[in-house]
């Protein structure tokens, strides 16, 4: 009766039920058949500075298995030699024998686990921090593709089946076929027949394991996936309550929901179903084999051939073969997860940057700000092109602003200037130096950028502002805040600057988001600085402070700004007019508006008609 | 025969909950559901029993076998044994199947009726409640809490009949062969029970920690990655990965800390039986010398006290089973016994035709104790386009909520064509007055289906004149896969101009009555607003319009400004005349013009 020990495996098995968020998605919920060795061998490479303490754990499986073994034949002696005989004088140094025995087994044990646990864990950790460091090298264009929750879960639960298999798989299986040969040899050794009785039951096990395997566990697999669904549709029905609300969809949401309601408790039932028919398996197999031995046992006993001894002790191997069976389905079935989940977790360390170092690259000097795109061509993967053939050339220190409809590629067109997609073709410089030949990190030390998504994190308002500094003085903070136009509303708060930002930042508004964000860029104090709809969210009167406060800022650096709303870039020193990707109109707002039939001068007669001649 | 001890160590989150604590009603709650598969729930204990019985005549068959026919040297006896055990260990399989196979068919049916009920009733709990708390507590809920129940019902309530079926069995099946071979082979209960009882308490507490630590794990993983663009753009990477790697190492220690107990587990389990083993192997052994133990009882006796720690060990960690359980139950019904305090009308009202005459009637409201609106007076007309402009804070947004009746009001009335807003049926308020609001929320599907979100029963065609009305086509057909591409969790794939123009498609394709534009358009680019500013004539046509927008840019349209300020309305007119008679509101606007 090991059941206990084989709860607490599936409840580590099952742990990964309640981390997993995101179903599979391309090329990564490949079937748990997946070719299971190449990957599984990669991992010897993370093995290897561990081979020592591999030995000892091997050592330690094998004296503890051998161990286990010794009981029964004890009580065989005992019964046989001491007891039957009636020579019961040293009988309880059999006892005691026994009890040491389980006791030096119990230490070999510990050693065992404990230290395939510590390798498991060592590995692991190598592995996550190894992950965690290339997914932060990984481009852009990368993560357009993914998602949060499936990355997330390859760093997380991914490695964490990994673990499970490092940590067990291998010690159980040696000591599982250990038990099972070793049981073997001693009922050879015993008596052939008792043997070939034995051998006569490999068979049924094999198919317990083989059921088990295939039936019982893939159940479980299927259970987890649809728990997985259900949850992701309650987040995004909790999330979105509100529109749901508005719209007075709840109906129609309870409906899907309660089908997917029905759907888990529904696989559920079939899970339980085939594991109700599966699971007594083996104590039925177990049963069945130790009447097969009373029987076939008996009778030789009867005939004089065997000892009631070995009978006995028989008897007691027999029950021994409950946890091989088990576990070996087990086995094969966290193996093929752990393949699977190697798989996952290998293709995104295989993955390449987009965006790296030339072989090559030299720092990029302190900047002065020219920046000159030449025939800068691009194109997101497998799309058509959002920029063609684009040619800017910008002074140091001037303020360019880029205008233009909804997907005409202002954005994509300034994300190319911190390298975060590099252009397919063309070049972009910097103060003469091709962006493509200088370090990443440090051209985005000196091109700062406040993005059009808005991120906060889970940590105080100091700490999200000095997110890109983090040796930023306070004084320099508030500063930045002041000129972000943040300053007063964090100041009203009761923490202040330490004011925790809660899950998703749902305790401040988008302006207010909008400034943070601002205020974080300023303080990396950078060369360059661009503004990607900086104050979409703000309201009007804060903007014209922001905007006071800004002149400052980008007097003597060279800005970017995308904005829709023409009146904030009519002061640019530079205007340009994007559309289908290409630059239609460069100039600043006086020349723009001198262009007859000029996209500028279209937009802006109708803003001027809208806006009540507010012309500045 | 599943789910038990580890399960049992490695989950009980609530160290701090008492099974004492447990509010009664919430107990009721779980019995509702429960009797009503009394039957079922009968007959589950009733093949647990016959199981039970039949996998506990094994050994005593054997010892049958071995007195009465090995030692008798009977070999047609030796049959009937072997005919019996197939025999028994067949029941047991059976049985074990309908026990099992009924228990899980009564756990998972009353939790998805849990969780059905759960969902539902969560779903029409106002925003406030929301609002309140984090998305995770509440997903919690309805996820992991049910299914603890769940484990509850169909595993941890038989199983635990069941362990004390075998034990209670085991006892009285030893004491019937041998009592004081019984008595002595007890003696190592207690001992036993708790040194697991500790360990287990140990391994409780190194998992918490465990779970603790791996959730500030997934914590940093899941902030890095959707901040994955900020912390490139910032240069934060070696910062995070090292910040990550001490989390790991945390992370490690605590894992090898449970590994820790969690090793010496097994070897106390496997002492303890073989101690077992030798105790009866020593006294009995004496005993069948002394001619006052058969060899049979004592093969037997080693049979049952091997299969008596199982159960053993399972009943050590019963209460907190039952402890994490109970919190969970309770967890559950806390929300359950939140009531809403926006009640579907008991006897609606829904106009035949609806004109969208709307009145703020002596409106107060504020959330928690804060006022917000303080006594507002408003009539918007059948077909009006009205403007409501005034400060960040001023209550525009809030007066958008109140009207959708996402909050009631504190005091006075809101009216939709004389007709209170409390007397709609909820459904049917949602069929006049659609929004478009300010924070935008898009479901991971595609285009498509979020502006059908809007009507469920549209066409294809009908989405893409929608689109088409309010300028969204354009881009969406520029996109990879047009109306088919998904926006991404949350419509992170699309910019905040195109979210607010597939929200406005959607909004506009619910045909509604009333239109609430809440900053419709402040991240659309000046070129598209001012194709939808020239299409807002067709737009606004037969509906009435409540306009929130912060710049007067957008308000050209509008027949009648209000003015709002500090929850006061403090002026309606055109812009002309409000420009004419209101310091307030020209201060406001030459602030803007005057830039």
């Amino acid at each position: 009766m090991l059941k206990y020990h084989y709860n607490i495996l599936v409840k580590y098995c099952n742990i990964t039920v309640y981390t997993m968020k995101k179903g599979p998605e391309k090329g990564m919920g490949k079937p748990p058949q997946a070719p299971m060795l190449p990957n599984l061998l990669r991992l010897v490479r993370y093995a290897k500075k561990h081979r020592l303490k591999i030995a000892g754990v091997m050592i330690a499986v094998i004296i503890s298995t051998t161990l286990g073994l010794i009981p029964p034949w004890l009580i065989r002696y005992g019964i046989d030699n001491m007891i039957i005989p009636g020579n019961i004088d040293s009988l309880w140094i059999i006892a005691v024998a026994m009890v040491a025995t389980a006791l030096l087994k119990g230490f070999f044990d510990f050693v065992k686990s404990y230290s395939s646990e510590l390798i498991a864990q060592s590995i692991i950790h190598d592995i996550r921090v190894n992950l965690y460091e290339h997914m932060n090298r990984l481009s852009f264009s990368f993560y357009d593709e993914a998602r949060t929750g499936d990355l997330m879960a390859r760093i997380t639960t991914d490695t964490d089946t990994l673990r499970h298999f490092l940590g067990r798989v291998s010690s159980f299986v040696t000591e599982n076929i250990l038990t099972i040969i070793g049981i073997l040899i001693i009922m050879i050794y015993w008596d052939y027949r008792l043997g070939l009785l034995y051998v006569m039951l490999l068979p049924l096990m094999v198919f317990g394991m083989y059921m088990y395997s295939s039936r019982v566990r893939p159940m479980f697999r299927k259970v987890r996936k649809r728990f997985a669904k259900l949850t992701e549709m309650v987040q995004e029905n909790f999330v979105g309550i509100e529109v749901i609300k508005l719209f007075g969809r709840e109906e129609q949401q309870k409906e899907r929901f309660n089908k997917q309601n029905r759907d888990y408790v529904g696989i559920n039932i079939e899970a339980a179903k085939v594991s109700a028919l599966w699971m007594p398996y083996v104590h039925f197999l177990i049963g069945l084999s130790t009447a097969l031995v009373v029987w076939y046992g008996g009778r030789l006993v009867i005939q004089g051939t065997i000892s009631l001894g070995m009978l006995a002790g028989f008897i007691s191997y027999i029950a021994m073969l409950t946890r091989p069976v088990r576990q070996t389905g087990m086995m094969i079935n966290l193996s093929s997860q752990a393949a699977a989940a190697s798989e996952r977790i290998f293709d995104v360390m295989d993955m390449n940057p987009d965006v790296k170092d030339a072989p090559n690259a030299h720092e990029l000097p302190p900047v002065k700000g020219s920046v000159e795109y030449r025939g800068v061509s691009f194109s997101y993967k497998g799309g058509k092109k959002v920029l063609k053939d684009i040619d800017i050339k910008v002074e140091p220190g001037e303020t360019v602003a880029v205008v233009g409809p909804t997907g005409s590629g202002k954005s994509t067109l300034l994300h190319l200037l911190p390298r975060f997609y590099d252009p397919d073709e063309g070049s972009i410089l910097i103060d003469e130096h091709d962006i493509k030949n200088v370090t990443v990190d440090s051209l985005r030390k000196q091109v700062g950028i406040v993005l059009q998504h808005t991120f906060l994190f889970g940590a105080s308002i100091r700490e999200n502002i000095s997110y890109g500094r983090e040796d930023a003085s306070m004084e320099e903070i508030i500063k930045c805040a002041k000129i972000a136009q943040i300053h007063d509303f964090i100041e009203s708060l009761p923490l202040g600057y330490e004011t925790p930002i809660g899950e998703r930042g749902v305790d401040i508004s988008g302006g207010q988001r909008q400034r943070l964000a601002m205020a974080r860029v300023l303080l990396t104090d950078p060369g360059l600085l661009i503004l990607d709809e900086p104050t979409s969210s703000v309201d009007v009167e804060t903007e014209d402070r922001m905007q006071e406060a800004m002149k400052d800022v980008i007097k003597d650096r060279t800005t970017f700004v995308i904005a829709h709303r023409l009146w904030t870039v009519q002061n640019a020193d530079k205007i340009l007019v994007l559309k289908d990707g290409e630059i239609v109109e460069c100039g600043d707002h006086h020349e723009l508006l001198q262009k007859e039939d000029g996209f500028y001068r279209k937009i802006y007669q109708h803003v001027l008609k809208d806006e009540g001649g507010r012309s500045g | 025969m599943r789910g038990g001890f580890g399960r049992r160590i490695s989950s009980g989150e609530e160290e701090d909950f008492s099974l004492k604590q447990m509010d009664k009603r919430a107990l009721k709650f779980l019995f509702k559901y429960l009797k009503r598969h009394k039957l079922k729930l009968f007959l589950a204990i009733v093949s647990m029993i016959v199981m039970t019985l039949a996998s506990l005549a094994g050994p005593f068959l054997i010892k049958i076998a071995i007195d009465e026919y090995i030692m008798a040297g009977d070999i047609e006896g030796l049959t009937l044994i072997f005919a019996l055990m197939v025999g028994a260990y067949g029941a047991y399989w059976l049985f074990s199947y309908f026990q099992t196979y009924l228990s899980n068919w009564i756990g998972h049916t009353i939790v998805g009726d849990i969780r059905e009920d759960l969902y539902e009733h969560l779903q029409d709990l106002p925003i406030q409640f929301y609002n309140e708390r984090s998305t995770g507590d509440m997903m919690a809920r309805v996820t992991h809490d049910v299914n603890a129940l769940s484990d509850l019902v169909s595993t941890g309530f038989v199983h635990l009949l069941s362990d004390i079926f075998v034990m209670i069995g085991i006892v009285v099946i030893m004491l019937y062969l041998n009592v004081q071979l019984a008595l002595v082979s007890f003696i190592t209960i207690p001992f036993i029970f708790f040194i697991v009882y500790y360990l287990g308490k140990k391994m409780r507490l190194a998992y918490r920690d465990v779970r603790e630590r791996l959730a500030e794990l997934n914590a940093d993983v899941e902030q890095n990655l959707s901040g994955i663009r900020l912390v490139q753009a910032l240069n934060r990477e070696n910062i995070n990965t090292g910040k990550f790697s001490k989390l790991s190492w945390k992370n490690l220690k605590a894992n090898l800390k449970a590994a820790m107990y969690f090793s010496l587990l097994f070897p106390v389990m496997t002492l303890s039986k073989v101690f077992g083993e030798a105790l009866v192997l020593g006294f009995g052994g004496w005993g069948v010398v002394q001619g006052v133990v058969s060899l049979g009882v004592l093969i037997a006796f080693m049979e049952y006290v091997r299969r008596f720690f199982g159960p053993l060990a399972d009943m050590s960690q019963v209460y907190n089973t039952y402890q994490s359980a109970g919190a969970s139950l309770d967890r559950i019904y806390e929300y359950m016994d939140v009531e809403s305090p926006i009640h579907e009308p008991k006897e609606p009202h829904m106009p035949e035709k609806i004109q969208g005459e709307i009145r703020f009637d002596d409106v107060t409201f504020g959330y928690d104790d804060d006022m917000i609106i303080d006594g507002l007076n408003l009539d918007i007309y059948s077909g009006e386009i009205f403007a409501l402009v005034g400060q960040t804070g001023a209550g525009k947004t809030t007066l958008v909520n109140i009207l959708t009746r996402l909050y009631d009001v504190d005091k006075g009335a809101i009216t939709i064509d004389g007709v209170d807003l409390r007397r709609y049926p909820k459904k049917g308020l949602r069929k006049i007055i659609s929004v478009v609001p300010q924070n935008i929320f898009l479901f991971d599907t595609s285009i498509k289906e979020n502006i059908r979100f809007g009507r469920p029963d549209a066409t294809d065609e009908e989405i893409v004149d929608v689109a088409k009305e309010v300028h969204a086509h354009d881009f969406i057909k520029n996109l990879p896969q047009g109306y088919e591409t998904r926006v991404g969790e949350e419509g992170v794939k699309l910019s905040g101009g195109q979210k607010q123009l597939v929200s406005f498609a959607r909004a506009m394709l619910a045909d509604p009555k009333i239109l609430i534009l809440d900053e419709a358009t402040s991240s659309v680019d000046a070129y598209t607003e001012v194709l939808i500013q020239d299409a807002m004539d067709k737009l606004f046509q037969g509906r009435t319009v409540l306009m929130i927008a912060h710049r007067f840019a957008t308000l050209n349209k509008a027949d009648r400004i209000g003015l709002l300020k500090e929850g006061l309305l403090i002026d309606t007119g055109s812009h002309e005349e409000l420009l004419e008679r209101n310091d307030i509101y020209k201060e406001l606007y030459e602030k803007q013009r005057g830039r």
